[in-house]
Formats: C-alpha cells, sequence, structure tokens
C-alpha cells in the first residue's frame, strides 16, 4: 500500500533526525562497557586492597568499640553488583532469604534489576543519587545513617561551566549525606574522574587561597616541595584535582563536627579516562565513647549548617582537625595501580580471574 | 532465512502491531483501566519466563514513570515481532507442546501481546528491553500508543462495524438473516434476539458502505520501533519494560485526586491528614501489617478508604501467582490449600512492588468475627473445599480444585467478599461479589459472608474473555463451574448447601443463646425462692408437661415451663414467672401483704 510505505519512511526518517537509533544502541554500548569495566583487573584492585581492606579495618574498629550489628551499606552498584558480591563473599555483608537487609542502591539504569537479581534489599531508588538524597523527598534519605557509602559517581565533581549544574548536584548529595547522617561515623569511597580539564582555574584557585589562608597546609607544602606556588601541581591535574577534591569534602565534614581521615587514595585510567579514588572515614568528634561514634549524634536532620548547632569547643576541635587533615594531602602520593599491575602479571591474572567470579555471583549459595 | 536472521544486523525495524478486533473493541471501551489488570499481564509473561524475581518500581509518590523488571529467559526479538503481529490471537499453539516452562514446571499462562497492548490504558510510550541467557546481543523496542490514540475512535467504530458484519457473515449475509428471521416465530426468544442482530448487522453493513471503512483486521495499533540486535551486558537476562508519559487519568488515579477529603477513615481525619499524608501514612506500613488492618477493620480502614495507589497493591497481589500470606487464607484451617501453596513454593516466583514482597492478602477469618477469642467451625464459621476432574459433556476436560469460606458476619475488606477465580495461577479478575450470578438469583445477605478461591487446571480457558478479566457466561465449563457453584451454595432451607449451613448455624446460635438465657432465669429464681422463702422452699424446673404452671408442695416449689397457661411468648413467659414464682414462694412461707408488696416493688419499681 503506497500510502503506508510512505508513512513508513516519514517515520524513519524522524526516528534519524531525532537519533533515536543512535542513542539506543549508544546507550547499549555503554551498560556493555560498564560491565567489561567491572572485569578489569584494575577495577577488581581496587575492589579488594581498596574498598574491601578498609570496609574491614573499619568494620575491626567497630567490634574494637563493641559494636556488634550488621554493616549498613549505600552503594552506586552497576548491574553487576560485583562489589555487593565481593563484600558478601568477605562476610562483611548479611544475606537471609529475603537478600540484603542491610544494602541500599542507587542506580538510575540498573536498580531494579539489581533488586531482581539479590531477591531483597533495604531500599533502592532509580533516580539520580542526587534526587534520592534530596531531603527530603529522595527515596533513599529515610533509610540513613548508613556504615559506608560507595559512591562511585563516573563524572567529574569539580568542573568548568559548562558541566557545572551537574557537578553542583554532586557536590551537594556530598553535602546531604553529612547532614543525613546525623552525626553518625561512617566510610565514605569515592570514585570520580578527573577529566575535566576545564576546571583547572578553579582548582588553581582553591590551591593558592589554602596556601594564602591555610598555615598548616602551607607549612607542610613548602617542606615538602620548597615553595609556595602551585606549579608542582599544574603540571598533574590529576594530582591537583586529587589534592583539592578532599579538601573540598573535608571542608564539609568540618561543617558538620566530623574529623576526616584517609586510608586509600588511587590514581588509574578506565577506558581512556582519568579517574582517581579515595576512602574517607568521617568521626563525629562530639562523642567521647567510641561505641557511640558509630551511632547517631542528632535525632533530627539538620537543614542549616550543623556547625551552628555545635558547641563552641566542638566547632574549634572541627577547625583543627580540618587543618590537620588537609596538611596530610600534600604529604601523600595516590598509589598509581597500573603501575603495580604492570610490574606484577600474576596479580593481575588473579585479579582479572576473581573479577569475572564475580559476574553473575548471586546465582551461587543463594 | 528464517525471522531472527532477517532482523539481525539492521539497525532498527518498524514493526506494525496487529490486534484482533476483539482487541481493539476492548481496548476502545476502556476495559483494560484498571492499572492493576495490566501490570498483572506483564507479570504473567515473566512468569511464563521462568523469572524467580519481579520488580516493579511505581515511582512512588510521583507515578511518572513504572518499570517491571524480571530475570527471567527473556525473549528473543522473533518472538516478540510474532506476538506484536497477532495480538489477541493466543500463542497457545506455539507453547502448547510444552505447556510447562522448562526450568520450574509451570503451567504457561500465554497471551504475550496481550499485556502489552493493555499498556495503551496506562501510558503513551513504553520501552522494552529483554536479552535471553547466553546471548551476544539483546533487543530494545520502543512502542508510542499517542498515534494509536488520536486514531482509537475510528478504529473502535472500524472494529464494531467489522464485528456486526461477521455476524450477518456467519448466515450467509444480510439476506441470509433475513431468511432466517423469516423462518423463525415471532414470538420466540430467538427471533428477538435474531432481530436485534439483524439490526445491527445491517446498520454495520450501511455504515461500512457509506464510508468505505477500511478492513479492522487490515489496521493496527501504530508501530512498534525494533532494535534487534544491540550488545548485551554478558551474564545479565530478563526483560525490562519502562513505561512512560503514564495517562494523566492513572496518575491522577493515583495520586487520589479528586478525592474526597471525607473518604478518608476518620482516625486519620481527625489528625487533619490529607491524602498525601494518609496514603504515605499507610505507606509506611509492611504489606503484612496492610492486610492485617484491612482483616480487622483497625481504625475503620476499608478497602474503599484505601488510597488508590494501596488498592492498586492489593489488587495485584490477589491476581498474580504469589504465594499467601504465612496465616493465609484461612488462619483457622492451616492445611487448607496445602498442595497448592506447595505448588507456589515450588514456582519460587516473587513480585516486589516498591521494595515491598506482595504475597496473596487473604486473610480469613476476618471483621467483627476475627475479634471473638474463640470461633467455632459449624457455628461461627464453615468451610467447603471441593474439586473437580472430569470431562465437561464428554468433551474436554475441567479440572480444578478450590474452597468457599462462611463467616456468620461480612467478610472484610469487602475486596475478599464473592468468589476468585484462577487460571493457571492468574486471577480472573477480582472477586466475583455475584457469586457467578447467584446472590442475583437468590438475592441474600449472606453473600457478604462468604468468600473463595477456585483454582482452575485444566478448561475454563476458552471462556475467558478477551481482556482476561471476565469469561463469557455461555461457555459450557462456564456453566458447569457455575452449576457446581450454586450446588454447594445450596439455598436458605436447612441444611441445604453452605447457605441451609449458615441457617442450621443461626438456629444453633439462637438455641445456645436461649438455653442460656434459660439457665441464667432458673439459677435467678432459684435464688429469690431461696431468699424469700429463708431457705424452707427449693425450686424445680420441670419440661413435663402440666395444665398448671406451678404446683406447691411442702418444701418445694415446681415450675412447669411447657404449661399451656403460661404465655406462648419466650420473653413475657420468662418476665411472668420472675413475677409470680417469688410471690408464691414468699406467700406460702408466711409473709405478709405488705412483705409481698416490697417485693414486687424491688422487682418492678427502679431503686
Amino acid at each position: 500500500m503506497p500510502g503506508r510505505s510512505k508513512k513508513k519512511e516519514a517515520r524513519k526518517r524522524r526516528l534519524e533526525e531525532e537519533g533515536i537509533p543512535r542513542r539506543i544502541r549508544e546507550q547499549a554500548e555503554r551498560q556493555v562497557a560498564v560491565s567489561v569495566w567491572d572485569r578489569d583487573p584494575i577495577k577488581q584492585y581496587i575492589r579488594r586492597f581498596g574498598w574491601l581492606e578498609v570496609i574491614k579495618n573499619f568494620v575491626e574498629r567497630q567490634k574494637g568499640a563493641g559494636v556488634d550489628r550488621p554493616l549498613k551499606y549505600l552503594t552506586i552498584p552497576g548491574s553487576n553488583a560485583s562489589d555487593i558480591g565481593l563484600l558478601w563473599q568477605a562476610d562483611l555483608l548479611t544475606r537471609t532469604s529475603e537478600g540484603f537487609p542491610d544494602v541500599a542502591i542507587c542506580d538510575k539504569t540498573s536498580a531494579e534489576e539489581v533488586l531482581a537479581n539479590l531477591g531483597g534489599l533495604k531500599g533502592y531508588s532509580s533516580r539520580s543519587f542526587y534526587e534520592a538524597v534530596k531531603y527530603p523527598q529522595g527515596e533513599l534519605c529515610s533509610l540513613f545513617p548508613f556504615d559506608v557509602i560507595n559512591l562511585d559517581l563516573c563524572g567529574a565533581i569539580i568542573t568548568g561551566a559548562e558541566k557545572r549544574n551537574r557537578a553542583l548536584k554532586q557536590l551537594v548529595s556530598i553535602r546531604w549525606i553529612f547532614r543525613l547522617q546525623r552525626g553518625q561515623g561512617f566510610l565514605l569511597l569515592l570514585t570520580a574522574s578527573a577529566d575535566d580539564r576545564s576546571a583547572h582555574d578553579t582548582l588553581q584557585r582553591v590551591l593558592m587561597n589554602n596556601l594564602n589562608s591555610e598555615d598548616k597546609f602551607k607549612e607542610t607544602y613548602q617542606s615538602r616541595y620548597g615553595v609556595l606556588d602551585p606549579e608542582p601541581y599544574l603540571e598533574d591535574y590529576r594530582s591537583l584535582v586529587q589534592l583539592v577534591v578532599p579538601k573540598v569534602i573535608a571542608r564539609m565534614a568540618r561543617d558538620c563536627g566530623y574529623r576526616v581521615l584517609e586510608h586509600f587514595a588511587a590514581k588509574y585510567d578506565r577506558q581512556h579516562h582519568e579517574m582517581f579514588c579515595h576512602s574517607f572515614e568521617f568521626e563525629f568528634l562530639g562523642r567521647k565513647k567510641a561505641a557511640k561514634k558509630y551511632e547517631p549524634y542528632f535525632d533530627e536532620i539538620q537543614l542549616d549548617e550543623v556547625s551552628q548547632q555545635l558547641p563552641s569547643q566542638l566547632h574549634i576541635q572541627a577547625i583543627n582537625a580540618y587543618a590537620d587533615f588537609i596538611s596530610t594531602l600534600v604529604q601523600r602520593d595516590p598509589k598509581r595501580i597500573e603501575g603495580i599491575l604492570d610490574s606484577d602479571t600474576e596479580l593481575t591474572a588473579e585479579l582479572t580471574d576473581e573479577a569475572s567470579l564475580l559476574i553473575g555471583w548471586w546465582k551461587y549459595e543463594e | 532465512m528464517n525471522l531472527e536472521e532477517q532482523l539481525r544486523g539492521r539497525p532498527f525495524e518498524q514493526i506494525p502491531i496487529k490486534v484482533t478486533s476483539g482487541v481493539l473493541l476492548h481496548i476502545g471501551a476502556g476495559i483494560y483501566n484498571s492499572v492493576a489488570g495490566a501490570i498483572k499481564e506483564l507479570v504473567s509473561n515473566s512468569f511464563d519466563a521462568d523469572a524467580t524475581r519481579v520488580v516493579i518500581s511505581t515511582d512512588y509518590p510521583r507515578f511518572e514513570q513504572i518499570r517491571v523488571v524480571d530475570n527471567g529467559f527473556g525473549m528473543t526479538p522473533a518472538l516478540f515481532t510474532k506476538a506484536m503481529q497477532s495480538i489477541g490471537s493466543s500463542l497457545k499453539g506455539v507453547l502448547e507442546p510444552t505447556r510447562l516452562t522448562l526450568r520450574f514446571k509451570r503451567p504457561i499462562i500465554g497471551h504475550l501481546g496481550i499485556g502489552l497492548m493493555a499498556l495503551t490504558q496506562v501510558c503513551d510510550e513504553a520501552t522494552i528491553e529483554s536479552q535471553t541467557p547466553g546471548s551476544t546481543t539483546k533487543f530494545v523496542a520502543t512502542l508510542n500508543f499517542s498515534e494509536f490514540r488520536q486514531r482509537k475512535q475510528k478504529q473502535t467504530e472500524a472494529a464494531k462495524v467489522d464485528i456486526f458484519r461477521e455476524l450477518a457473515a456467519a448466515y450467509g449475509g444480510i439476506e441470509g438473516m433475513k431468511q432466517r428471521l423469516e423462518s423463525l416465530a415471532p414470538e420466540s426468544d430467538e427471533y428477538i434476539e435474531m432481530l436485534a442482530q439483524y439490526e445491527l448487522a445491517s446498520r454495520a453493513e450501511m455504515v461500512f458502505r457509506e464510508r468505505g471503512m477500511e478492513d479492522p483486521e487490515k489496521e493496527h495499533l501504530g508501530y512498534c520501533v525494533l532494535f534487534p540486535d544491540l550488545p548485551a551486558v554478558p551474564g545479565q537476562q530478563g526483560t525490562t519494560i519502562t513505561l512512560t508519559k503514564i495517562d494523566e487519568g492513572v496518575r491522577a488515579s493515583l495520586l487520589d485526586e479528586g478525592r474526597s477529603p471525607d473518604a478518608i477513615p476518620q482516625h486519620y481525619k481527625d489528625r487533619r491528614m490529607k491524602w498525601s499524608e494518609y496514603r504515605d501514612e499507610v505507606n509506611n506500613w509492611s504489606w503484612d501489617e496492610l492486610c492485617k488492618r484491612l482483616r480487622m477493620k483497625t481504625s475503620q480502614l476499608t478497602y474503599q478508604s484505601l488510597p488508590r495507589y494501596h488498592q492498586f497493591l492489593w489488587e495485584l497481589s490477589s491476581m498474580i501467582p504469589v504465594q499467601y500470606l504465612e496465616e493465609g487464607p484461612v488462619l483457622l484451617e492451616t492445611d487448607l490449600l496445602r498442595r497448592k501453596k506447595k505448588e507456589l513454593d515450588r514456582f519460587s516466583f516473587s513480585v516486589l512492588v516498591d521494595n515491598r514482597p506482595l504475597l496473596k492478602p487473604i486473610l480469613l477469618p476476618s471483621g467483627a468475627v476475627a475479634r471473638e477469642d474463640k470461633l467455632e467451625r459449624g457455628y461461627d464459621y464453615y468451610l467447603k473445599t471441593f474439586s473437580r476432574d472430569e470431562p465437561v459433556d464428554d468433551k474436554e476436560l475441567l479440572k480444578y480444585e478450590g474452597y468457599i469460606f462462611w463467616q456468620r458476619k461480612q467478610v472484610e475488606p469487602s475486596a475478599v467478599r464473592g468468589i476468585q477465580i484462577y487460571i493457571r495461577n492468574v486471577g480472573i479478575g477480582l472477586y466475583d461479589q455475584t457469586l457467578m450470578g447467584f446472590s442475583a438469583v437468590n438475592p441474600t445477605s449472606r453473600a457478604g459472608q462468604m468468600s473463595g478461591e477456585i483454582y482452575i487446571e485444566e478448561g475454563l480457558e476458552r471462556a475467558l474473555s478477551v481482556d482476561r478479566n471476565s469469561f463469557r457466561e455461555t461457555d459450557a465449563h462456564y456453566l458447569a463451574l457455575q452449576e457446581h457453584l450454586w450446588k454447594l451454595f445450596g439455598s436458605t432451607t436447612r441444611r441445604d448447601g453452605i447457605m441451609g449451613m449458615s441457617v442450621d448455624a443461626y438456629w444453633k446460635r439462637r438455641d445456645r443463646r436461649e438455653e442460656q438465657a434459660h439457665r441464667k432465669h432458673v439459677q435467678k429464681l432459684t435464688e429469690q425462692v431461696q431468699q424469700v422463702s429463708e431457705g424452707k422452699l427449693v425450686l424445680k424446673f420441670s419440661d413435663e408437661d402440666n395444665p398448671q404452671p406451678y404446683v406447691v408442695g411442702d418444701n418445694q416449689i415446681t415450675v412447669y415451663d411447657s404449661s399451656p397457661r403460661w404465655p406462648r411468648s419466650r420473653s413475657e413467659r420468662l418476665l411472668y414467672q420472675q413475677l409470680l414464682i417469688p410471690v408464691r414462694a414468699a406467700i406460702a412461707t408466711g409473709a405478709s401483704a405488705e412483705q409481698v408488696l416490697d417485693l414486687l416493688e424491688e422487682f418492678l419499681l427502679k431503686q
């Protein structure tokens, strides 16, 4: 029928013009790329020597303080949910006939898929992390506080003007995390991109400001580099990001009464993107008894600046802890994972196998 | 080259979605307007795909997107294409050879495309993504119903014309119908029915000629754009269906828009709750708690006063093949449906809606009866189980099992009143409150006291309407089941079926109440006689026939309860005995007139 085939052609043209076939294919290819990355030895290195070790030590500290409860874990897992599998295999997460009652996830593309595979979760959101934790409407708000928050953001946290809106949402989300935690100590495992070079000037400005205003930072910086200008960092953009981002987060932590400890920091390339990851432990300064550090301090979620609610002595403690923390940032050099793996082919093979075994892990011993 | 090979390697395909006229008519009539009915069909597809879990996200409380994800075996693009082109015609032919799913041996429900069509009432756009195990490719299909919606009216009209023209075709055309009419007696039922059909068919023929309508069989719902060979994520499998551009009416309904604040139960109204706050409050309850509150009518919570979203959950849970709540369906008879419950367990099928595992919400006894401490079978409730495993009219097998539960007060929530029929474990519509038409023919207040479920294992499927939510009531299997059920219901004649049994229970309760009242009466009289006679007389109550109402002896006063001189009315009789016997006992033991008057005053006047 000529009329109908004309219509068909017109519809085809419209679809092509709107770029729908390209978008659908790209989305499918992106999902495959994520899955391929899940099998990468670099990713497995971060899981095993980074996150797993850090969480194990955190749990040990919790137990040492007399806290013996199942670990509450929030993550952006991806469709394979390999991090959950690894923690479960290491006995750090509880699995019951109803799935994982202490795990919550946020994943825009595969939250339901993960839930279908795992059987049950404490909660989930298939919206962006920003929407999921934006108080009070966010689906995950009521599930806080958590012990461990694994925030694999993929994108950049600090960007130039073009992508600022998205980056700001990431920062606002992290800010919300501190409030939603209500003064409970926790671990934040952060992964982000250092690809957006348009933020270079912004980062440089932050560094300059700190060199001018933070005495301890200035002192440590000078003792390491012998100069007081940002030159040593300007060559290596990722190092600059890895200096500034923890500083920004520590600043947020300070305003909420937390002391920051960094346990693991690394850098690597992910499918031609420059990435970095950090693990931070936040200890609320208002608690003296060790066990209490792992409980919420505030009954309600604080909507305004938490620092205003804190006793002045605590506020001063937080400011000092912040100064101490940022001065350590120039002293450490995050590991470059490719370097480690290139020199150890056996470990690389082992990690590749381990990562592959985590694909579809939920099917075993359910 | 098979369809799969033809599709492979092509960037995308435009597939016309073809439906039978019957489906089109149902869509046009808005029969699929229940969100639960539409989602049920998608869940059925997941059940057939051997999924162990279905996760449904409704984007509560925004309801801007609904996503249904399963971990089943997925579909190939070829199967999907086939389904899209034959919606409404059963795919049973394709599935018949096995009839059971491969992994969990579930009875296959079939009807792959119906669920997708039901979505036309829920949303404007749907995306289907499916991947089979071990496949290196997956497909994504986008369905756009907006075009269909614009053409719906014309298509529905065309479908009607088509159906009425088909009526005439069965008689060889309008002329054939006319001849048939002339051969019938004008006063016969068949003549009147035929006349109505003739009128419709003639009108349809006229419209067809005037407008030159296309044959609706060639019409279609629009196009589905299929991307058949996208790269698949290794290790994954299953189907994801995402509904976007949710119909405004559906959203408004889920958001309880336009509902009167007066419909909120008083308990929550007193707390000045709006619908949204009340919905959030209800949403905080676990599924178990919600079902128990409905069962007990806690804080006057009724099914009608539930937020629409929770009514959706309730409807969905009662229709899909998931397990019962731990104590359900009948708390007092935990062995009931044991085999069925084991079978549901074996299916390993669970459905989570917004992270809430759904279980069949039936908990009996319920309402006022459930609040009582002790319940007695045949007195407060009755349970009848039944089954059948034989052909209808020596032709096709009709096999089922089920139960009917009766309790002496209304069943709560109201949504569980009546009979729920399942075919291959999927509920066909909601509870039929007419008890398959029984209560229409035998009007009774007892219909609301009954709740039953029937699991059809074989047969009745032909009676299913195309919407899979109702039955064709003239089908032989339907009539056979109806006859069986009606027989089980019986009548209000004592000892005739469940209804008769409920009447028996009423009399038993009445007898027992009277017996208790009588015992109390005798005890009270005994005490009074003893008191006024200062222990000189004892009371004896006799059932023996005696013309005298009572006889006073040396140490005893005997009351002949069946004496014709007592009033026939029980309440009057007891009152007279309470007046006369103590007075007689007092006089017999030498009481003065003053004392007798005191005694009467004590009894008759307020103290």
